[in-house]
């Protein structure tokens, strides 16, 4: 059996193909009904996120053809037309790429959060369908303990790497303990939008929004239970708010220097963080100077998220050592044949048919053994019993030595030509660790996340 | 059997000062985040094992070990006066640092200053303090006034190195250095500020409360000597100090006085505390 990958990512294809490919939750039992019952296909999970589209297939080796020749069609487009679009991986490239994508390093922002939870999702739905056995089940739950691994051991999500986000990671510089303290916005732009809900997430509670247009923050503000705040009444407000985020459009300053100056007294010492994201500034650059306050523009911002770009590129270094490790460790493992279980249907066969003997044995000898004790016949007995034991133990140390070394091996023929010979089912062979750890049910630990997401 | 381990423990505690101490300069030097978690670590270890220390010590002698004593260990000697600076010291910032985990950079430094302590007990560990000890310790006034003078001296350092923070974080932010992802993070503004008004709240009290339990076992001391009310220098230098650091207090509290002034001023009454203690009170 061989594992692949098959599909497409934003690195190859624009989103107008991207979205032909794209499987959506509803039509995705038939998809896998279609994919699964294509010649050499024995398991398959779709993995479709805003960014990427693609096929984790277990085949026989001969049926790559006839899936980009399924997708193709089900794109609406002809297999020469696709096929400059797709990203093919075989056998360990396969697992590396899986890996990587479930570590984020192939997200189009690098270390993004959702992505893991997204092939997660995309797991289980399959699953539930019926599409995933025993070698994706494995390979899954490796995928996601190598995601979290890169992620506990490395720093590649922990930087933000939006400007919006940055503004609110800048708080926790001045500001301890976020939710304290009372945010105001100026202006009701996208930017103001993100910020805001930055905060929110961040667990602020006490959020206020002006604007020159009042409705356009009563629109804003209605979803993220902020409240709004007369335009005319934001200096003075300076006295309550702790942070100030200013994204507006005006041509001139919204805040002077003097209106933080007056603040600052009636503020009692307490710092004041202000974030100019506007572009021109809007907030005078001299405010920065004065004690206790704290002004950040667009480019100190933009400064930050830079280095955070760099932080988490580096980052993914040591993210992608790990990965080639992890893959070396999974090939290796998948490259060995489970006999355990055969190895133990052995032993119970041995010890079944020896007892059987001991029995026919012991009624052969019924007549001999008239009159004697009951307690030596018992003792008789067992010592038949363990001799059957001892023998069939010797007698089978050799094949069982010799089935070790071709599971290591990874010979699948000529172990199941000794177990046929040893008279043991074959189907108790199996490719890899498989056993406690397959199931979807050891996925749903973290919870599923929405199979549309920025990054990913 | 308290002989036995007092000298190894203390010892332990000594080196788990320079452990944090040590690990806090590596940290720093290499922004390296775990360094400084491993420092917090250190600091909690050698103060447990001081607490120790000072346990069996007090179950021994049946009595705190403060003020003007020694005793001899294997290694040296230990003086009560400075071991028991750096075991509140590092009390409290072993408190202070569970009580915000973010900055625990301030007790990673104070651990330095309990090291130095622990060091100078030991070089003037030695002396001989027996001729007036048991006399003047025995009044039931002197532990309180030592322990509570110690602590104000332990919370007034807090102050003291959360108002250095807070000025080097302040430079950085108005410097828009924002420190790079992943490395050793300084403490935020607002909790810097927080410590620094609470510990420095919490030596005035601590510090008034030292002064007139000081007050009263001169008196019993003089009462008992059969001599005059001699009012000190120490007395008079730690009283103006009090005062002086009352109404610093109520310029922050009522008037706003805040920021990088508060901050220097914070530092300069520990200076002055210091001078107050070592200066005076060694004499």
């Amino acid at each position: 059996v061989r594992i692949r990958i098959l599909g497409t990512s934003h690195q190859q294809a624009p989103v107008g193909v991207r979205e032909r490919l794209a499987v959506p939750e509803d039509a995705l039992p038939s998809v896998l009904r279609s994919l699964r019952a294509l010649a050499g296909v024995r398991e398959i999970v779709v993995v479709s996120t805003c960014n990427r589209v693609e096929l984790v297939l277990v085949d026989d080796g001969a049926c790559a053809g006839l899936v980009e020749e399924a997708l193709a069609a089900r794109a609406g487009l002809r297999r020469e037309e696709l096929s400059p679009y797709l990203r093919r991986f075989d056998d360990d490239a396969a697992l590396r790429h899986l890996f990587r994508v479930c570590s984020s390093l192939d997200s189009m922002i690098l270390g993004e959060s959702q992505i893991n939870g997204q092939v997660k999702e995309s797991y289980r739905l399959a699953d539930e369908n019926g599409s995933v056995g025993p070698v994706l089940h494995r390979l899954f739950h490796k995928a996601f303990s190598v995601a979290k691994r890169v992620r506990t051991e490395t720093g590649v999500g922990s930087a933000t790497v939006s400007v919006a986000a940055a503004a609110v990671g800048m708080a926790g510089t001045v500001f301890e303990e976020l939710p304290r303290h009372t945010v105001m916005l100026l202006g009701a732009g996208e930017m103001a939008e993100l910020a805001l809900r930055g905060f929110r997430n961040k667990g602020c509670r006490d959020l206020y929004i002006a604007n020159r247009t009042m409705e356009r923050a009563a629109e804003l503000a209605a979803p993220l239970e902020a409240a709004v705040l007369p335009w005319q009444r934001r200096a003075e407000f300076l006295e309550t708010a702790d942070i100030v985020v200013c994204s507006t459009a005006a041509p001139e300053p919204v805040l002077t220097g003097e209106d933080v100056a007056r603040a600052r007294k009636r503020r009692r010492g307490r710092p004041l963080l202000l974030v100019d994201i506007s572009v021109p500034r809007n907030l005078d650059p001299g405010i920065g100077k004065l004690d206790g306050v704290y002004l950040f523009d667009i480019d100190d911002l933009g400064r930050v998220v830079e280095q955070n770009q760099e932080a988490r590129k580096k980052e993914a270094e040591a993210a992608e050592r790990i990965v080639a490790e992890e893959v070396a460790r999974f090939s290796r493992m998948l490259s060995q044949v489970q006999v355990a279980p055969l190895l133990r249907a052995l032993g119970q066969k041995a010890a079944r048919d020896g007892r059987k003997e001991v029995e026919r044995t012991m009624q052969g000898l019924d007549k001999a053994l008239t009159g004697l004790p009951e307690g030596a016949r018992t003792e008789l007995e067992r010592a038949l019993d363990r001799m059957s034991q001892s023998i069939a133990k010797r007698f089978l140390a050799d094949p069982m030595q010799r089935a070790r070394q071709l599971g290591e091996a990874g010979d699948l023929d000529r172990l199941s030509d000794l177990a046929a010979a040893l008279g043991i089912d074959t189907a108790l062979l199996s490719v890899g660790e498989m056993g406690e750890e397959g199931g979807a049910g050891a996925a749903a630990d973290s919870a599923p996340s929405s199979r549309t997401g920025s990054g990913s | 059997v308290i002989s036995a381990l007092l000298g190894p423990l203390y010892l332990l505690a000594i080196l788990g000062y320079a452990s944090t101490t040590g690990l806090s300069v590596a940290g720093l030097a290499r922004q390296e985040p775990r360094y400084m978690r491993a420092a917090f670590l250190a600091i909690g270890l050698a103060a447990a094992a001081h607490s120790v220390v000072v346990v069996l010590h007090t179950t021994a002698a049946h009595r705190l070990p403060l003020g003007p004593a020694a005793d001899e260990l294997p290694f040296g000697g230990w003086d009560h006066g400075f071991a028991s600076l750096a075991w509140l010291l590092a009390t409290t910032s072993v408190i202070a640092g569970t009580r915000w985990p973010r900055a625990r950079l301030v007790s990673a430094v104070l651990g330095g200053v309990a090291l130095a302590l622990c060091l100078a007990g030991l070089l003037v560990g030695h002396r001989e303090m027996a001729a007036f000890l048991p006399d003047v310790l025995s009044s039931a006034w002197f532990p309180i006034h030592a322990l509570s003078s110690y602590a104000s001296f332990a919370t007034f350092a807090l102050s003291a190195a959360a108002a250095i923070l807070y000025l080097v974080q302040d430079r950085r932010l108005k410097q828009k250095r924002l420190g790079h992802p992943g490395a050793v993070a300084l403490p935020s503004i607002d909790v810097l500020d927080s410590i620094g008004r609470r510990s420095f709240l919490a030596g005035l009290v601590l510090l008034g409360l030292g002064i007139t339990t000081g007050t009263f076992w001169a008196a019993q001391v003089s009462r008992d000597a059969g001599s005059g009310g001699d009012i000190r220098p120490k007395v008079v230098i730690t009283l103006v100090l009090w005062i002086v650091y009352l109404v610093a207090w109520q310029a922050r509290s009522w008037l706003g006085f805040a920021g990088r002034r508060a901050a220097w001023a914070t530092i300069l009454a520990f200076v002055l505390l210091l001078g107050s203690f070592v200066g005076v009170a060694h004499a």
